[in-house]
């Protein structure tokens, strides 16, 4: 069984420790990666972004007049970028992570972060944590979930009314993907139960409706991650359904349903009702097969001590920046490419997945068209 | 009273059982219950004192039962169901309505349907979902909301067994997306926390069934959790919330952002409430089961051994496939090893 770090991430100390960040280098100049190209053009002390797309690049560089902007790492070469002192960030798309991520490397950059899935599979993934630990590589991942601080306030919360501990949990919804978000959910599950999955069954399809790239899929479907002593964690994502996907977290007695809503300041925040059975009626009939109707709301509003998704994205660099060790590291990362692909195999195949999945078969090898 | 049928006799005086009496006392002139435990039987007694009280049909037998006219319920335990079923159509019985799960076995629920046919036994399966109503008064009201086609049903929750409470659910699945399902991958795993009994398992797990054009049912019941279970039906735009009553919330998309941007991917939330109550046809849980009795004594089955038995096989196809490790195609079939393997289900 795989153990990772559950601990909090202390994103805003982090952050404020940093001061004056070292050159930065934003690889893909996509939505998630504009956002990291502002968080590193406003702490770095230079910024280079690539991008292979020339109107991308033209767009780069009208918000960042100061930065280099280039189609691709070779032409920062020519221009003497910095390499062994730059912190990079990698945002392009899930296959092309792993290829970066060793290019950057091989340049002599010890400073990465990782946009998610770490890598397309689990080989790959599991390559680009060997190279950092073999080369000293300060690897992050940005599974942005783990920055908002939501699952250490989340067993704050349940500490403080004595809900005791999750059993399962629950997301469904429409066409959000497996992958794409799912991964977000997945990690949140092995943070909250403290220990990677140890199986997986799923229905997972994927479609040629990638927003992102038509050679990328969106993986819709059902996966039911297993963990120790009877925990699931479900993800139950249509690609025939618009709805944004809902969260509820369950307890011997009592459920906690997790959203995003809209902030004044314009991100968004984490809102939590929690809600429990009658107290007197479990006593009653403590038998867990007698099921009731959690109803009686013990919380409900924001969940103090998070951030919101811009402001953790904002703040997910700085992970690399200073000199400790990332919390949110390629360990991370690669537990949960070993259950999204697990998740894919086993809706493929139409099997169970053992996980992690053994380095050397046929399912680690294998790449998947993921975002 | 408004007599139904001549008689009526109801096999096994628990929880259900009971319930099944005080209908079956309300439509029958003749009523009969048949329960093997003697403490039971003594309740059944006091309840009602007019009925003829017996450990086992044939001490029916012994008095006289008038078989042929009579409506049988069957509310024992899932194991023994299709024993009593062939002892009943051995009498003469022609009209049965049995409680779920129909049989223990998909050879045993197959077997039955088959004997039904060929006797012209009217066989009925209490799914109480389905005698509720739930699934043409949903479709009523997502019409009238143009709401489209429903395209996954979502029912989680604590320890309510993936059997005894879920196969109501796989039914309504049926019903709902008008056919049944083509595969099944499931955690499901039983537990000795059957109150019913120690020799009946408790199904914890998830178990996902897969129907035609890409819809799926979801069942999620954690045998660690005692929170009843809710229910979710998606649409390509919009949810309808499900407590454990049955009362309903339909809530969808703000209709101008879903048409500023079209694509399915471009998720939002579905916050604007719709609806919010009893969906309007939906009958409670003793109005259903009326009718499930009147539908036997009168030979028109709302949910017949048919249904009964895809039920079962849908059910069973989860629990093989989860201990299997594999995705099971539905239907199993009732000739091989899964289709004759007997489960301790309730």
């Amino acid at each position: 069984m795989m153990t990772i770090a559950s601990g909090p991430v202390e994103v805003s100390e982090r952050a404020s420790r940093v001061g004056d960040w070292p050159p930065g280098l934003v690889i893909g100049y996509g939505s998630i990666g504009r956002r990291h190209a502002e968080t590193l053009g406003r702490r770095c002390r230079s910024l280079a972004i690539v991008n292979r797309r020339p109107e991308v690049r033209a767009r780069a560089s009208a918000d960042h007049p100061h930065a280099w902007v280039a189609p691709d790492l070779e032409s920062l070469d020519a221009r003497g970028f910095p390499w062994a002192d730059a912190m990079a960030v990698i945002a392009t798309w899930g296959p092309s992570h792993a290829a970066f991520f060793h290019a950057l490397a091989d340049r002599g950059v010890r400073r990465i972060l990782c946009e998610k899935p770490m890598a397309d599979s689990v080989a790959a993934a599991a390559e680009m944590l060997e190279r950092a630990r073999r080369d000293g590589i300060v690897l992050g991942v940005n599974q942005v979930l783990r920055h908002t601080g939501l699952v250490p306030a989340l067993r704050a919360l349940a500490a403080e009314h004595g809900v005791g501990e999750p059993v399962q949990v629950v997301v469904r919804g429409g066409a959000s993907c497996l992958v794409t978000n799912g991964v977000h959910w997945v990690d949140a599950a092995i943070q909250l139960f403290g220990a990677a999955p140890e199986r997986v069954v799923s229905t997972a399809g994927g479609e040629a409706i990638n927003p992102r790239d038509a050679t990328l899929r969106f993986y819709g479907g059902t996966a039911v991650w297993s963990f120790a002593r009877g925990r699931e964690a479900v993800l139950s994502l249509s690609n025939h359904s618009s709805v944004f996907p809902t969260v509820t977290i369950y307890y011997r007695d009592a459920a906690a349903d997790v959203a995003l809503v809209p902030a004044a300041d314009g991100d968004v925040a984490w809102h939590v009702v929690l809600r429990r059975r009658d107290p007197e009626l479990v006593q009653r009939w403590p038998a867990v097969t007698r099921t009731g109707a959690a109803d009686e709301v013990v919380h409900a509003g924001p969940l103090s001590g998070t951030l919101g998704f811009a402001a953790a994205l904002a703040a997910a660099p700085a992970d690399v920046a200073g000199d400790g060790a990332p919390a949110v590291s390629g360990d991370v990362g690669l537990a949960a490419v070993h259950a999204v692909i697990g998740a894919l195999a086993g809706g493929r195949d139409r099997i169970a997945i053992t996980l992690p999945i053994p380095l050397h078969s046929r399912h680690a090898i294998e790449p998947w068209p993921i975002s | 009273m408004t007599p139904i049928a001549a008689a009526a006799v109801v096999v096994g005086y628990g929880s259900v059982g009971r319930r099944h009496a005080a209908v079956a006392s309300s439509l029958a002139p003749t009523l009969a219950i048949v329960e093997s435990k003697a403490e039971a039987r003594d309740g059944a007694a006091a309840d009602h004192p007019q009925a003829t009280i017996a450990p086992d049909l044939a001490g029916l037998d012994a008095a006289g039962f008038p078989w042929p006219d009579a409506v049988a319920v069957i509310a024992t335990w899932g194991p023994s169901h299709a024993s009593v079923f062939h002892a009943l159509a051995d009498r003469g019985v022609r009209r049965i309505l049995c409680e779920k799960p129909m049989a223990s076995s998909v050879c045993d629920a197959v077997t039955m349907v088959a004997r039904a046919r060929r006797d012209g036994i009217a066989l009925g399966v209490h799914h109480y979902v389905r005698y509720a109503g739930l699934a043409p008064a949903l479709r009523t009201l997502a019409a009238e909301h143009q709401l489209g086609q429903p395209v996954s049903l979502v029912v989680e929750g604590g320890a309510a067994c993936l059997l005894t409470n879920g196969i109501h659910f796989v039914d309504f699945a049926s019903e709902l997306f008008d056919g049944e399902p083509e595969r099944v991958v499931s955690t499901a795993s039983g537990d000795p926390i059957n109150p019913r009994s120690p020799d009946l398992h408790l199904y914890g797990g998830t178990a996902i069934w897969s129907f035609a054009e890409g819809r799926e049912a979801i069942i999620s019941f954690s045998n660690r959790s005692s929170v009843a279970p809710s229910a979710r039906i998606f649409y390509r735009d919009a949810v309808v919330e499900l407590d454990g009553a049955l009362e309903a919330r339909v809530l969808r998309r703000d209709p101008e952002a879903v048409q500023r941007f079209p694509a399915v991917t471009r998720t939002g939330p579905a916050s604007e409430l719709r609806f919010q109550g009893t969906i309007p046809g939906v009958r409670g849980y003793l109005e259903g089961m009326r009718r499930a009795f009147e539908d036997v004594a009168g030979g028109d089955v709302l949910c017949p051994g048919e249904a009964g038995a895809a039920a079962v096989t849908a059910c069973i196809g989860a629990l093989v496939a989860s201990r299997d490790g594999r995705s099971v195609t539905l239907p199993v079939d009732p000739a091989s090893a899964q289709g004759r393997e007997p489960w301790p289900i309730s």
